[in-house]
């Protein structure tokens, strides 16, 4: 059964919510939305990919006609082991004692997280552990292939701030202390050092 | 309750009542659920101007006052 949504005139996320809602009913093996706008069309489009559509687009004077048939082999399944660890580090050096040895261990600490990524869910950085994420890092080359295995690297915005660094950020983005909190709380696992 | 990595059309499905806020938070050059309808809650902040929790804050409310 098909099914078409008119969401001409209306604007985002009107349409989207229209679309989403024909989806939702479960009846239609495919819909077709018109709509006017090009913010419309591209939003629509995005949902109908996220929820496993094929979408074709056919452009009939001012409005865009979005075709979306379902097919099963496009939903997004991830069946990949959970990331379920959350790492914070909270200091430059690794525990206390000599800094010397402390940036050793570090080093190490950081290495051995590059090994176990698929775990990995996010590292956040702390006080002066941001002086490991911006340039100048020994240990910049570790943290950019752990990002690169899809691991979220996030430094204290505050933090950055007070050391002078936020222009200087090599890997990862940016975060702030509530967050932060949320990641490790709603994390199955966390470490902190 | 809304967390900061929610996906904005997401909040919006669920909490209808929430639209009129993020519309509030549209300037003249920008249109936060034309053009960031699937983006997390947190990377609005550029365009809000507000940290995440006041952001949280403001949504969380109202949900609360339509429950």
């Amino acid at each position: 059964m098909n099914k078409i949504v008119d969401a001409r005139g209306l604007s985002c996320p009107q349409p989207v919510i229209l679309t989403k809602k024909a989806m939702d009913e479960g009846r239609y093996d495919s819909l077709i939305t018109i709509v006017d706008q090009t913010a419309a069309l591209e939003n629509v489009s995005k949902l109908a990919e996220k929820e496993g559509y094929r979408v074709a687009v056919e452009e009939k004077g001012d409005e865009y006609h979005i075709s979306m048939s379902r097919d099963e082999s496009l939903i997004d399944v991830d069946i990949s082991m959970p990331r379920e660890v959350a790492v914070l580090i909270t200091s430059r050096w690794f525990g206390q004692g000599e800094e010397e040895l402390g940036k050793v261990l570090m080093k190490s600490f950081l290495y051995t997280l590059s090994e176990m990524t698929s775990q990995l869910s996010h590292i956040i950085f702390m006080n002066s552990a941001v002086f490991l994420t911006t340039e100048g890092s020994e240990v910049k080359e570790i943290l950019t292939g752990i990002a690169e295995d899809g691991v979220e690297i996030l430094s204290c915005g505050t933090c950055l701030d007070f050391y002078n660094l936020k222009d200087k950020l090599a890997v990862g983005t940016v975060t702030n202390m509530f967050t932060a909190m949320d990641i490790i709380a709603g994390a199955n696992r966390n470490i902190t050092i | 309750m809304i967390k900061g990595t929610d996906i904005v059309f997401d909040i919006i499905y669920a909490h209808p009542q929430t639209e009129e806020v993020f519309r509030s938070w549209d300037t003249e050059n920008s249109c936060i659920l034309c053009e960031q309808l699937f983006d997390p809650l947190e990377s609005v902040v550029e365009k809000t101007g507000m940290s995440v929790a006041e952001m949280l804050e403001i949504l969380n409310n109202k949900i609360k006052g339509a429950e």
